[in-house]
């Protein structure tokens, strides 16, 4: 995966550099929006993580540019706490997703993880969150253990359940609200309640949790895939615990 | 200048103008008393000399002796002795005493050793329960050498020293009091610029400092209210001055400990990929021994452990700047130089359970909403950092496998006629006895006992948040048996 980073603080870029490429990314980093709209003229990036505090243009005028540009990748922009006035600013500029400085590490991995499982969505045929990968072409589901040589097992899935599957796998791994889960299910039938909802978490724990996936239940919100072990957002790594 | 010196100078100010007043009217009321019974006096000195005027007329009525030596001498009234006793009748009395003091003629009770000169004596007798003026004298007469008396009820000065009291002493007490009352009021009434400025600064609440409103105060006063404003504005200077310097301080801290956090981070999270590469099935364990860790081409040795304390260390400094920022900029004199935004509290709820939900799962603490429409004006970013220190709070000092709750919606404070939204966080954590709630607010003040980590500012921020926005924080006891319930009210 090839990033672009856009960040003039050269502590803090060579530690998300750092951070980013022990995490298996290609990582490109340059100090100005000039030079980013400079780099991306001539290479292609798959995510592009965007300083909104930068000397000159800033951040969100270089997303707005990119995207006039024709750039499609994602775009996770990195605000001040203070200077950020409301999460929509960024979102409308074309911006995918924001984060706030000074930000954990794992958290911005998981976040970049959860962009490029959407984007790849909207351009390819898989989807995948753990061990488990969504042919959306296909419309099959199997279990892929990250051991080599295992043996990959598919996974039988209703249509409705089909679609509480994919939605929360784009979510994740941020929980997915419940009323817009009931939303894209209403697609499918027209008098859908929210027991029914309920309904099919129920019958997809029963079909993931023996492969090591949670659907976690969010008291008065909705329901989040995990992976069983592991304190949530972040999906592949570990999480350290706190000294 | 403090409060209490005010008090006392409204006080004393009062006090001072009333003995002022009080002091002269009591002596002329005392000099009037005297002058009444001056002239009281002077009266009955006119009387004592008219009655002393008819002794000789008295004397002259005796006409001659009495035909025996037993027999009383022969009287024949002159008019105005005649005149005298029949005006004051019942009020006057005569008589005629021998050298014993034993009365010849008239009345008996005008008996009594005879004066022992020639001179007239005046003297007040009672009798029958009038006072009486009597004049004695030795006199010649017709019937020899005799003791004559007259006596006179109507004096005016038998009058004045009975009536004294009522008629000259009392009115001018009354005077006197009537006087302290219309004094007393009226000084406090003139006063009532200077008692109304010092309520109104007793009243300011320590933050505010705005300038009074001199225009209502008296000329006198109103120099006191100009150099009290220009007090306000030095102090306001100063504690504008702080605020900025904590604010840029804690600004330009956060700046390289940023960059110190991101390297960090990066190093924890290549141990924690070593770690995983050498046995991808084992989770991390704390205390593995120290894995050599290639950074850039140099290999330094530094155990994962303290890698994972540095990279705790950090993150705690960079929160503790960020909130010393927050709480700077929370202050309401910054924050109402920026606009109000009309906010969605119910998407600020589930922006904040996102928020923490992994610091709740790592507890294995349920974290859950339970949120209805509200909307609020406000500003956008504090209510974030407010309710953001809320959520951390009750996560932090709720134990393993509790529960909490973010809740918003709309209700009814007491004393308040209408709805307004409202933010709160319940946990079902230890609580906090009663009178730790009022300190857990205050800056760096921790809950004795508690084992969390906060940086002792999240609730002050919090509280100054609410504040900013016309309202403060509620420390409540949870619906349940156990644990708080930390609310705001918001504006409409």
């Amino acid at each position: 995966m090839r990033l672009l980073l856009v960040e003039d603080d050269v502590m803090v870029a060579s530690g998300i550099k750092l951070g980013l490429t022990s995490a298996g990314y290609a990582v490109d980093w340059v100090g100005s929006a000039e030079r980013a709209l400079e780099v991306t003229r001539s290479e292609a990036f798959d995510l592009a993580v965007i300083d909104i505090g930068l000397p000159g243009m800033d951040g969100l005028a270089l997303t707005q540019s990119l995207r006039r540009a024709g750039h499609a990748m994602p775009v996770l922009i990195l605000t001040a706490r203070d200077a950020l006035q409301d999460r929509v600013q960024g979102l409308d500029m074309g911006g995918d997703d924001y984060m706030v400085k000074p930000f954990e590490l794992p958290e911005l991995l998981a976040r970049l993880r959860a962009l490029l499982r959407r984007s790849q969505a909207a351009t390819s045929a898989t989807l995948s969150f753990g061990p488990l990968e969504l042919d959306t072409a296909m419309r099959q589901a199997c279990i892929r253990p990250q051991a080599p040589g295992a043996a990959v097992t598919p996974i039988e899935l209703g249509p409705r359940e089909w679609t509480v599957m994919e939605y929360l796998m784009l979510q994740a791994p941020k929980p997915a609200n419940k009323d817009k889960l009931l939303q894209a299910l209403t697609g499918w039938d027209k008098e859908i309640t929210p027991n029914a909802v309920e309904v099919y978490i129920s019958r997809l724990r029963g079909k993931l949790e023996p492969h090591g996936l949670v659907l976690r239940s969010i008291r008065g919100f909705g329901y989040r895939l995990e992976l069983l072990g592991s304190a949530g957002g972040t999906d592949t790594e570990p999480k350290a615990p706190l000294a | 200048m403090t409060l209490g010196v005010q008090v006392g100078m409204a006080h004393g100010l009062q006090r001072r103008l009333l003995l002022l007043l009080l002091v002269p009217l009591v002596l002329l009321a005392m000099l009037n008393t005297w002058f009444d019974f001056r002239s009281a006096d002077s009266a009955a000195l006119q009387q004592d000399r008219q009655l002393v005027g008819y002794v000789p007329l008295l004397a002259a009525s005796v006409i001659a002796k009495g035909k025996t030596e037993l027999d009383p001498p022969v009287l024949l009234m002159a008019p105005p002795i005649e005149d005298f006793l029949h005006d004051r009748h019942g009020l006057s009395a005569y008589a005629l005493v021998a050298r014993d003091g034993s009365v010849i003629v008239g009345a008996d009770w005008l008996s009594g050793m005879p004066p022992a000169t020639g001179e007239a004596e005046f003297s007040s007798q009672e009798f029958e329960g009038v006072t009486y003026r009597i004049v004695s004298q030795r006199m010649n007469t017709p019937a020899g050498e005799l003791v004559l008396r007259l006596a006179d009820g109507s004096d005016p000065r038998q009058q004045w020293l009975r009536l004294l009291w009522f008629k000259v002493a009392l009115p001018n007490l009354m005077l006197v009091i009537a006087a302290f009352f219309g004094v007393n009021w009226a000084v406090r009434r003139a006063l009532r610029p200077l008692i109304e400025l010092k309520e109104a600064v007793e009243r300011r609440s320590p933050q505010d400092l705005s300038a009074l409103d001199a225009s209502g105060s008296p000329d006198e006063v109103r120099p006191l209210v100009e150099s009290l404003n220009r007090l306000f504005d030095l102090v306001n200077a100063q504690a504008e001055g702080q605020r900025r310097f904590v604010a840029d301080a804690a600004h330009q801290l956060r700046t390289p400990l940023a960059g110190l956090q991101a390297q960090v981070e990066a190093w924890a999270l290549a141990v924690e990929a070593t770690a995983a590469q050498v046995d991808p099935t084992r989770v991390y364990m704390k205390n593995s021994p120290p894995a050599p860790v290639d950074t850039a081409g140099t290999t330094i040795n530094l155990g994962a452990d303290q890698v994972f304390k540095l990279r705790h260390a950090v993150r705690r400094t960079s929160q503790l700047a960020n909130q010393l920022l927050a709480l700077s900029r929370a202050d309401a004199r910054s924050a109402h130089s920026q606009p109000m935004q009309r906010i969605d509290l119910q998407e600020l709820c589930e922006v904040m359970l996102e928020t923490y939900l992994d610091a709740a799962t790592a507890k294995n603490i349920d974290l859950g909403l339970d949120s209805a429409e509200a909307h609020t004006t406000g500003h956008a970013w504090l209510l974030r950092e407010a309710l953001g220190n809320l959520v951390d709070n009750a996560i932090r000092y709720t134990p393993q496998g509790g529960r909490v709750t973010v809740r918003c919606g709309w209700s009814r404070e007491q004393g308040q006629s209408t709805e307004h939204p409202f933010v709160e966080v319940e946990d079902d954590g230890p609580g906090v006895a009663g009178p730790e709630r009022a300190r857990m607010l205050e800056r760096f003040y921790r809950v004795a006992g508690t084992v969390g980590e906060g940086t002792g500012l999240g609730l002050a921020i919090a509280d100054e948040i609410a504040r900013v926005h016309h309202s403060q924080l509620q420390v409540l006891d949870a619906r349940g048996s156990t644990g708080l319930r930390m609310r705001m009210s918001l504006p409409n």
